[in-house]
């Protein structure tokens, strides 16, 4: 497949969201003080620091890790990207299975290898230039594809439903609206924007649920009236998300120019490019 | 055999675990880990990538078996199949087993070979043990969920669930075995895995039952059935076997039995560490016959004979009924003088059956009944708190002891068991006036091992060889004032043997190695041949020293070395000439002025040395004058209290502090030599000068008693005692005025390594094999040898078989040792050829420590 979702927007995605971890980690622990064991800022702060290194060394290209293959790189990022998007997200997951320690390492492992098994794997439509519509809503499809492949990945893993007061209560409600934006056509930036939003309300609606799953299970009761810290983390993921891709198109709800879409990455992430 | 692997939080968790299960597991069984976030991280945490790597490790065809803590260990657990290579997923199986007890359960399980599902099963299973032990309701009420869990697991040859039915055992091909179980925490974890292991060795289907309980039988083939019988110290088990080799597979549990169940202090293989001894919880049952407990070698030598426990009643502390102050006072002071006179004996006799150094153990306890830190509160609550003097001394014992026991050192804790001892000897005098000092070890006619919980020194220097053949102690180690005395009185000893040993009944034959460690209660009867081969060999070896003891003791090449004794009392001067001594090399004559009240006259002196010369025939005598000190106080010579007695005014410079004291010794002395041979020695001389004026000291004694016409000899030999360096040194500058010069080696290496011997923190820097005191030795030696005068060693080295030779390479002349060594110190030196004792000399005086030496001289 030609890959819709480019290399390099993941990686700016992924630099957002380690830079918003490392913000709000001492909020993200205090979540987690109040109802699990006050680890889970700390724990993706290195997590996503490690993360980060990894897009820092200058072979960025996870082909050695877990995800051998490699993706075929698309038209509009032949010169740019670093690798394809499938082993990137590999190489993160697999980061982050070693690196965040608590039970978010396995979730978010998960989450980001079961997303670049998608990426790998599925069909995407092939764009040509002359289509730049054609190749935003591409975009905007697959990423709804990956999050959902990841989404469902998380929930088999940690045997969770929404409801259960865990990250699922942020991300299935943002793969549903992504979903629902790719159906409406809509250009990543946009479409990306209302699952953050979807994340951030299903994120406030864990305020009043009893924690099902994880250590914030034992507390029962007690563990109303508070958010959960993993929805939190999970909103934090789809807010980077929204963020960097509104950035390419920061002005409209309407799909994005092929300028635009061919624009090069910003300096800072053409230092990770081979 | 399948793989383990255990996730964990923590590193060390997991390593821990992973340890504790291989020591379940036997041999072979590979056990991967993964605690802990990669290094640099040293966060906790789980890693799924780690997971699969210890996975791939441990992979093996059979399968892998993965057990985890909590939360996201089993999230990675699970990640970790989905990173493993498509073909093994289906081979690796994930188990909610509780990570402990699973882990080894499971070992031991998967070290028997048994397959993926049975060691799930098993592990599975774990918790029954621990259910049976803590669920209210007793034992039975974790049965079902015990026995389902060996049902799962239950496959192949064992088959069955835990409360297998007697009717479906596989018909008894052996005859069942009982044993009873010793270990003090019964059958527990380890003891059982130990039974499973041995079991599952053989072809043959095996089972255990806790005798008389109606629990079993279960398969002896899992660890959670066996521990689920719950089998505590002192029960039976009955174990039953069918099959090929069901009748090995009996003979081999009996035999793992015999060791403890492997478990260190109750049998089985020596604890690690043989500095401490293991003193494990009682254990009131009494040892099955063919027990073997195992302690810590104290004494060497074998002996078989019947058990004896040494009682000790411990002396009630007494209600008060005080009488008037003085009267308590009193009372208390005569208990006490009572109970130095009985140490002061036990210290004479064991410094005349062992040596001095030994018998200095005794001087600690001298030095309790005339410490303030006891006699003034004990003042204090008999005339101003009205108490009996029982109970102010009780008290004041209990309060200082507890002082001591609260010193972080631990050779000054200990200190509080003796102190106690003390203290009940004195209560014991008090109560029962004209009590003995110990209680004598039973009857004392018939030949018996001593078993005791721990030997005070006074017990010790109680016990007569003669019939005490062998002592074995429940608790202490081999450096515990009990274990040297045994030693020095040459009496088999084995000590740290456990509680368990004092379960075994007066009148059981017990079988003592004191070489081994070991303890056999009731040996079988090719344990009791084997022990009485031993014994006869030594016995004969003995015997054969014994009937040669007379004879001069020649070099291989021809020279004579006298072989001479140390004694300290007339009695010891009998059992000298008796053993073969070519003469008395030193006599202490301490032994006249320490036990005294008073003085003893010249008149007294002479008839208590003629009594000694007596004892010994016509054999030539070395008398040493008076060596005491501050270390050594005489109740009846005010002496300075030192700081530092072994370096203060001791041996010849207390005499020379005192002449009168010294000149009518020398007297007596010299009245002696008028019908004996005589050699006159000084102890403890420093200078030149010192020998020099005793010298004119003694010429003065010889001058008055030719003056009141008392017959003297006109030549006495006079020699000195080498224990200072100083005097090693310059040993030629001692020529002129020395006939002979007699190495004090225990003193000598004391001051040479500035270790005081009686200071368990330093004792050990005192060995005289040590080549700063070897150097000192041959410089002495030197100067001797080149002026032809004799130079003998009186320290208890002398007394070494294995630094003989040495000695005599060092051009050594004479040797000195108590009674009882003659006979085997004769026969090491018929065994010493000298050119070759010369080269080991010469290397042992290149060696740089006393462990090179040791290591030289074979010992």
């Amino acid at each position: 497949m030609s890959d819709a979702v480019r290399p390099a927007d993941v990686v700016a995605w992924l630099r957002a969201f380690a830079g918003a971890v490392a913000r709000e980690r001492e909020h993200l622990t205090e979540l987690d003080a109040a109802i699990g064991d006050a680890d889970h800022g700390i724990n993706m702060e290195r997590g996503m620091r490690a993360v980060a290194a990894r897009l820092d060394e200058p072979a960025a290209a996870p082909g050695g890790s877990a995800a051998g293959e490699v993706v075929p790189r698309g038209v509009a990022d032949a010169a740019a990207a670093p690798a394809g998007v499938g082993a990137l997200l590999k190489t993160v997951g697999m980061t982050l299975v070693s690196t965040v320690g608590g039970a978010a390492g396995p979730l978010y492992g998960t989450l980001f290898l079961e997303m670049g098994k998608a990426a790998g794997g599925a069909s995407g439509c092939a764009a040509g230039d002359e289509d730049a519509d054609a190749d935003s809503r591409a975009a905007t499809a697959q990423w709804a594809s990956l999050l959902e492949a990841g989404v469902a990945g998380v929930r088999a893993r940690g045997k969770a439903e929404p409801g259960d007061k865990t990250m699922l209560d942020a991300l299935v409600p943002a793969a549903e609206a992504l979903r629902a934006a790719a159906e409406a056509g809509l250009a990543p930036g946009v479409a990306l924007r209302r699952a953050a939003d979807a994340a951030e309300r299903g994120m406030r609606a864990t305020v009043p649920l009893i924690a099902r799953k994880g250590r914030a299970s034992y507390l029962g009761e007690r563990s109303v009236g508070h958010q959960d810290p993993g929805a939190t983390s999970s909103w934090l993921l789809l807010e980077a998300a929204a963020e960097t891709l509104a950035a390419e198109a920061p002005s409209t709800e309407s799909p994005v120019t092929h300028e635009a879409a061919a624009e090069p990455p910003p300096a800072g992430q053409r230092e990770a490019e081979p | 055999m399948i793989g383990l692997v255990l996730v964990c939080h923590s590193a060390k968790l997991a390593e821990a675990a992973a340890e504790l299960a291989a020591l379940m597991s036997g041999e072979g069984l590979h056990i991967g880990i993964a605690g802990g976030l990669e290094p640099p991280e040293t966060a906790f945490g789980t890693d799924a990538a780690r997971v699969a790597r210890a996975i791939d490790e441990v992979w093996s065809e059979d399968g892998v078996l993965v057990l985890m803590d909590l939360g996201s260990a089993v999230l990675s657990a699970e990640l970790a199949l989905d990173l493993l290579a498509e073909g093994r997923r289906s081979r690796v199986l994930l188990t909610e087993a509780p990570l402990v007890e699973g882990a080894v359960a499971a070992a031991v399980r998967a070290g028997l070979g048994d397959s993926l599902e049975e060691v799930a099963a098993e592990a599975r299973g774990a918790l029954a043990a621990k259910s049976a032990q803590l669920v209210p309701g007793g034992e039975g009420s974790a049965a079902p969920s015990a026995a389902q869990a060996v049902a799962h697991g239950a496959g192949g040859a064992v088959g069955g669930p835990l409360g297998l039915a007697p009717e479906t055992v596989p018909p008894v091909e052996a005859p069942p075995l009982r044993l009873t179980v010793h270990n003090p925490a019964g059958l527990h974890a380890r003891p059982a895995a130990a039974l499973v292991r041995t079991a599952a060795a053989w072809d043959a289907v095996v089972t255990v039952a806790r005798a008389g309980s109606g629990r079993g039988p279960v398969s002896a083939r899992s660890l959670n059935a066996v521990a689920t019988l719950g089998v505590r110290c002192g029960q039976e088990i009955e174990v039953r076997a069918s099959g090929p080799q069901a009748a090995e597979a009996l003979a081999a549990v009996r035999r793992l039995a015999d060791t403890g169940f492997e478990e260190p202090g109750v049998g089985g293989p020596p604890p690690p560490s043989a500095a401490t001894a293991p003193a494990p919880a009682a254990c009131e049952a009494p040892p099955a016959a063919g027990t073997v407990l195992r302690g810590l070698p104290a004494s060497p030598g074998v002996a078989v004979a019947a058990a004896r426990r040494l009682v000790c009643r411990p002396t009630a502390p007494p209600t008060d009924a005080a009488r008037d102050p003085a009267t308590e006072w009193e009372a208390l002071e005569r208990a006490l003088a009572d109970v130095a006179g009985d140490i002061r004996s036990a210290r004479d006799a064991v410094a005349g059956r062992a040596g001095a150094y030994d018998a200095a153990i005794f001087d600690a306890h001298l030095l309790f009944l005339a410490d303030a830190a006891l006699l003034d509160p004990a003042r204090e609550a008999v005339f101003r708190g009205q108490r009996g003097a029982a109970g102010a001394w009780a008290d004041a014992v209990a309060q200082a002891a507890r002082a001591w026991e609260s010193l972080a050192d631990p050779y000054l804790r200990g200190r509080a068991a003796d102190l106690r001892s003390v203290g009940e000897q004195v209560l014991g005098h008090l109560l029962e006036p004209g009590r003995r000092p110990s209680p004598p070890a039973g009857g004392a006619d018939a030949e018996h091992i001593v078993v005791a919980e721990d030997l005070t020194p006074a017990q010790a220097s109680s016990l007569d060889p003669a019939t005490a053949l062998g002592v074995a102690c429940a608790l202490g180690g081999p450096t515990s004032h009990g274990a040297i005395l045994a030693r020095a009185l040459g009496i088999p000893s084995v000590v740290g043997v456990g509680r368990a040993l004092l379960a075994v009944p007066d009148g059981v034959t017990l079988a003592l190695d004191g070489e081994a460690g070991t303890v056999t209660v009731d040996p079988p009867p090719a344990a009791l041949r084997a022990a009485a081969e031993r014994r006869v060999r030594r016995v004969r070896e003995h015997e054969e020293a014994r009937g040669r003891a007379r004879l001069p003791a020649v070099t291989g090449d021809g020279l004579t070395i006298p072989v001479l004794a140390n004694v300290a009392r007339p009695a010891e001067a009998r059992a000298a000439a008796a053993a073969g001594a070519d003469g008395v090399g030193l006599l202490r004559t301490e032994f006249l002025f320490l036990g005294a009240d008073h003085l003893p006259d010249e008149d007294e002196q002479v008839a208590a040395y003629r009594a000694v010369a007596a004892a010994v025939g016509g054999l030539p005598l070395t008398v040493r004058t008076l060596d005491a000190g501050a270390d050594k106080p005489l109740p009846y010579l005010p002496l300075e209290r030192e700081d530092n007695p072994f370096l203060g005014v001791r041996g010849l410079r207390l005499g020379l502090a005192h002449p009168s004291l010294l000149a009518g010794q020398l007297r007596a002395v010299l009245r002696l030599a008028a019908g004996h041979p005589v050699r006159l020695m000084f102890p403890m001389v420093s200078t030149v000068d010192e020998l020099v004026r005793a010298r004119e000291l003694l010429e003065a004694a010889r001058d008055d008693l030719r003056g009141a016409g008392v017959a003297v000899p006109e030549r006495l030999e006079v020699g000195i005692m080498v224990e200072v360096p100083a005097a090693a040194l310059l040993a030629e500058a001692f020529l002129p005025h020395a006939d002979f010069f007699s190495l004090g080696t225990n003193d000598l290496a004391q001051y040479t390594l500035a270790a005081e011997r009686g200071n368990a923190a330093v004792a050990a820097l005192a060995d005289p094999l040590h080549p700063a005191v070897l150097r000192l030795i041959a410089a002495t030696a030197r100067a001797a040898g080149e002026a032809g005068r004799a130079v003998s060693v009186c320290g208890e080295m002398a007394g070494d078989p294995c630094a003989i030779p040495i000695l005599l390479g060092l051009g050594v002349t004479e040797l000195s040792v108590a009674a009882a060594r003659i006979p085997e110190v004769k026969q090491a030196v018929r065994a010493v050829e000298l050119p070759a004792a010369r080269r080991l000399a010469a290397e042992a005086l290149a060696a740089g420590s006393a462990v090179e030496v040791r290591r030289l001289a074979g010992a």
